[in-house]
């Protein structure tokens, strides 16, 4: 299934999830820490 | 002195024989026809192989990725489903096309290279079955049919007139099958698709992040090794399965090309083999470049 950029929605997933990655070492508080790990958790899921 | 002449009857005997034999040989193969579906044979053999052993060892590589996922404390894991899209029947299915890749290829094959019933219904037997086994790829009854009877026919006095008419008839009636079954293939290692390589990465992607938070949780000191054994596996299976992938790909756009090339070679004996051999040197490639990337 294809999105508006023509990249398709499983690919979208995978960007958001490599953003995430990208995030985790410059989390500055355990709150950061585990708001990343919730957002994590719903895109694998 | 009748001794020394022929009568007139061995006459028209000989002359039938030398008629049939020169039309026996020029409706045949020629060198050049029959090298075109050997070397197109061999080098499906050897793609089928590949690709169904980079399907197999793809799904180990993603149970050993989350086994070290679990070890990082990543509870996204799910412990009962360890080796995540990457089933079993998932990867059967594809294994099974690619099986009915390697017995159309073994069909030509001896199709070309012997006249024995006994194998070469064998040899068509097997394709027809492991075709039908094939998930989104169909083969009509009519076509099946084709392929039988253009193997029956193979034998008798006009053996290389027969095996002509046969090779052409299953590479046709193969046709639209064997595309199918190639589009199947590039649509899982197409990187930008949604299907095995997009599985592939984002197994690929959750290590790293299992590995992210392990660095930075209360206990990084202890698990600093298991985090570089993460991050160097992670790196290591995205390089090897996007430079196989590209292989894959390569290889099966190559095989299309070819495929289309076949199935005019036997119609004409004015083919140029350009398509054929250029598949033959990507899948010399794609062979060197595996060995390398998989050996152990």
């Amino acid at each position: 299934m294809a999105v508006d950029n023509g990249t398709t929605l499983g690919r979208e997933l995978l960007h958001a999830l490599e953003a995430v990655n990208g995030l985790i070492p410059k989390a500055a508080s355990p709150q950061d820490l585990n708001n990343l790990r919730t957002t994590r958790a719903r895109l694998i899921e | 002195m009748s001794a020394c002449y022929p009568s007139r009857g061995d006459c028209v005997r000989f002359i039938f024989i030398a008629c049939f034999s020169v039309l026996q040989v020029g409706c045949g193969l020629t060198l050049q026809q029959r090298a075109a579906v050997e070397r197109f044979s061999a080098a499906t053999i050897d793609f089928a192989t590949l690709t169904s052993s980079e399907l197999v060892r793809s799904r180990t590589d993603v149970l050993e990725m989350n086994t070290l996922r679990v070890q990082l404390n990543d509870d996204t894991v799910k412990l009962d489903r360890m080796d995540a899209h990457f089933t079993v029947e998932q990867v059967k299915v594809r294994v099974d096309a690619m099986h009915a890749l390697q017995e159309y290829a073994e069909l030509l094959h001896t199709l070309v290279t012997t006249s024995q019933q006994a194998q070469l219904q064998n040899a068509a037997d097997s394709f027809v079955t492991s075709l039908h086994k094939v998930q989104g790829v169909s083969l009509s009854d009519d076509k099946a049919g084709a392929i039988g009877l253009a193997i029956q026919q193979v034998g008798g006095l006009v053996v290389e007139y027969m095996r002509a008419k046969a090779a052409r008839e299953v590479v046709t009636a193969s046709h639209d099958s064997i595309l199918q079954l190639v589009d199947l293939v590039r649509r899982d290692f197409d990187p930008k698709a949604d299907y095995w390589s997009l599985g592939y990465d984002l197994v690929i992607t959750a290590l790293v992040g299992a590995a992210e938070f392990a660095a930075v949780g209360p206990d990084a000191a202890i698990r600093a090794p298991l985090v570089g054994e993460a991050k160097v596996m992670a790196a290591q299976n995205r390089a090897r399965f996007s430079t196989v992938a590209v292989q894959v790909d390569g290889s099966a756009a190559a095989l299309r090309e070819a495929q289309i090339n076949l199935r005019y070679a036997p119609q004409s004996s004015d083919v140029t083999l350009e398509d054929i051999n250029s598949y033959v040197v990507q899948l010399q490639d794609f062979v060197e470049i595996y060995s390398i990337l998989r050996a152990k």
